[in-house]
């Protein structure tokens, strides 16, 4: 729901209940006024008819110059005074009407009577109707104009909200160009703009510092661990070496060698989680995994696996060169090593999916934690368990979804492009 | 051949000396930007063997010097900055090979001879080995009057332990070499055997010394 729409809503929502409420209780209200009205009407009559008594004796011969309703009765005793409500029909329309009537008596010097003085409830209540009626014509019509009123200037007004939130979608954090914010003369938007403006440029520093640090990082660690390579590789070459030596210092250049690999993979991980890697171009994957292939071909056949290829051609996915590079290599690298002998390897490629199968032993982890850095089979000490890890920091990056299954010893890595 | 290295690491500059100079290069060395800087211009080599990260300075800089002095040196970068972009602007610039540290002194070696091997114009290029001929610009292989018929990867393997004469190189230098790091080890070690296996066989069936000798569970050495 847009910032306009929910606010729309929120209006209309609020005068539909001032509508209501203001409805019922100007009715409610009207009616109260017109009946106390009525009654005070009643009142006055009655008081002009004992003026008119009081000061001729007798009642008034010419009734309408006080009421259009009014009659009196002969009595013998002062009765006592009434109001009360009466429904009487009308013959003529043959409809049933309101009407409130004051009955009192009085004494004259022709004897006691009893006045009787009657209003009309009907016309009152028809008074009330159109009354109400005006009144929630004129409301509706206020609140129509209110409503297109509020809706065009909340438009303009959170223009240039809008326009600071498609420059704000444009951000990217390895690009060196600031943000340029459209102006605007209200103080609320202008303090968000240099807000973002300030945080930006404090994300891009921490980045930049960041990414240095990464970079400083690995470059500490190689070289010393090109030392300790080069001499020992010098070590190795003295003449008079006995073979268990020979043999400590290329297991010391094993350890050198795992170290600085893990290393490089760390750090590559940081650098795809610090989205060094963006994808600028699709790239035909197609291609990629057939060269691929072709650089491992001997060494699949020397190992007596068989390897089965669907590659669609020219399937073109945007990923960054290197990203994909790094992707076909893990993916098939654990193809062939956790084979079985003389297994099998099967690859697929569509516009939508990529998926490597092969025979093997069943996984000896639960699946879900084969997706972890340093999870990896008991069996095996010479990888450091982080190539599926490297497998999903890629996939997430560039959204793509990943699955692994095993079924009758098949084990299964799908990755789905484009799954939104 | 005259060789300069640009490296501000006191001990690994210390071992790649002692290995260049064991190889018969006059070797050179500087450990900071404006004395390398200094160097390149007052004197002629055959190769810069040159770090990225240098103090007072970036070895980028030197290779574009290099190129602006329109100078036919050979150029080697290497780096502990294995990042992609380093190693295309070194290329674009103008530079031979990239070596991400750590690397094998073989590996720097083998990389080192091919870079000399194309600087050298209208020089001799035949390798020579015991009975051994290489043409490396047509990848042919000689035994006396017999050619020999190889494999890519084997001409390769060959190439890189002729490269490596009279030094243990382990089966980890090789088959990084051959196959890059990606490939598992255990993998490529099996895979590295048969290809030794059937260059050693090709060669003496052509009557060649065998000059590959194993070095138990470590690696090979080439030697007469």
């Amino acid at each position: 729901m847009t910032l306009l729409s929910k606010a729309t809503r929120l209006f209309f929502a609020a005068c539909l209940i001032a509508l209501i409420v203001s409805g019922i209780g100007g009715y409610v209200f009207l009616q109260k006024i017109m009946d106390e009205e009525a009654t005070e009407q009643l009142a006055h009559e009655h008081q002009q008819v004992i003026n008119f008594v009081e000061q001729t004796g007798v009642l008034p011969e010419r009734w309408f110059s006080i009421s259009d309703s009014l009659w009196a009765i002969p009595m013998q005793t002062v009765v006592p005074i009434q109001l009360f409500d009466t429904t009487l029909t009308n013959r003529a329309e043959n409809e049933s009407l309101m009407y409130r009537q004051l009955s009192f008596g009085i004494d004259t010097q022709l004897g006691y009577y009893q006045v009787n003085i009657r209003k009309a409830l009907y016309k009152v209540h028809d008074l009330t109707k159109a009354l109400l009626l005006a009144f929630s014509v004129l409301i509706l019509l206020l609140v129509g104009i209110l409503f297109w009123v509020n809706y065009s200037l909340s438009r303009n007004l959170w223009q240039p909200f809008y326009q600071t939130l498609a420059k704000l979608k444009t951000f990217k954090i390895s690009e060196d160009e600031a943000l340029h914010f459209a102006p605007t003369e209200i103080v609320e938007f202008k303090t968000l703009q240099t807000t973002l403006e300030q945080l930006t440029q404090k994300v891009r520093q921490d980045y930049i510092s960041l990414k240095t640090f990464t970079e400083n990082a690995s470059h500490e660690l190689q070289t010393p661990l090109a030392v300790i390579g080069a001499n020992l590789e010098q070590l190795l070459q003295a003449a008079n070496l006995t073979q268990t030596q020979v043999e400590q210092i290329d297991s010391l250049l094993d350890v050198v060698r795992r170290i600085s690999k893990m290393n490089q993979a760390l750090l590559l991980l940081t650098k795809i989680e610090n989205r060094q890697y963006e994808a600028h171009e699709s790239i035909d994957f197609s291609e990629l995994v057939e060269d691929k292939l072709n650089l491992w071909e001997a060494l699949i056949q020397h190992k007596g696996i068989k390897l089965t290829t669907h590659i669609t051609p020219h399937v073109h996915i945007p990923i960054n060169p290197f990203l994909a590079d790094v992707l076909l290599n893990n993916l098939l690298n654990n193809a062939i090593k956790h084979n079985s002998k003389t297994g099998k390897i099967e690859v697929e490629l569509t516009s939508q999916a990529f998926t490597v199968r092969n025979t093997g032993a069943p996984p000896t982890l639960p699946i879900e934690q084969l997706w972890e850095r340093f999870s990896k089979d008991s069996i095996r000490n010479d990888s450091a368990g982080l190539g599926l890890a490297l497998v999903k920091q890629i996939c997430e990056t560039n959204l793509f979804g990943y699955t692994y299954t095993f079924n009758d010893g098949w084990h299964t890595l799908k990755i789905v492009f484009n799954i939104y | 051949m005259k060789i300069l290295l640009i490296e501000d690491e006191v001990s690994l500059a210390a071992a790649i000396l002692t290995f260049l100079k064991s190889e018969s290069h006059v070797c050179e060395w500087v450990s900071d930007f404006p004395s390398a800087q200094e160097k390149i211009s007052l004197y002629n080599y055959d190769c810069v063997l040159v770090d990225i990260m240098l103090p007072k300075g970036s070895g980028l800089q030197l290779v574009e010097q290099l190129k602006t002095q329109g100078s036919e040196t050979g150029i080697i970068i290497i780096s502990a900055k294995n990042a992609l972009d380093d190693k295309v602007k070194g290329l674009d610039l103008g530079a031979d090979d990239y070596l991400a540290k750590p690397f094998h002194l073989s590996e720097l070696n083998a990389r080192l001879k091919s870079v000399l091997r194309r600087r050298q114009f209208g020089g001799n290029r035949e390798i020579h080995f015991g009975e051994l001929k290489i043409l490396p610009d047509s990848k042919e292989v000689w035994v006396g009057e017999h050619s020999i018929v190889m494999t890519r990867k084997e001409y390769d393997l060959l190439m890189y332990l002729i490269a490596n004469p009279n030094r243990v190189l382990t089966k980890t230098a090789i088959s990084e070499h051959l196959y890059g790091d990606q490939i598992d080890q255990t993998d490529s070690f099996d895979f590295l055997y048969s290809q030794v296996k059937n260059v050693r066989k090709k060669l003496t069936e052509n009557g060649c010394p065998d000059y590959i000798q194993t070095v138990y569970g470590v690696g090979y050495k080439f030697t007469k």
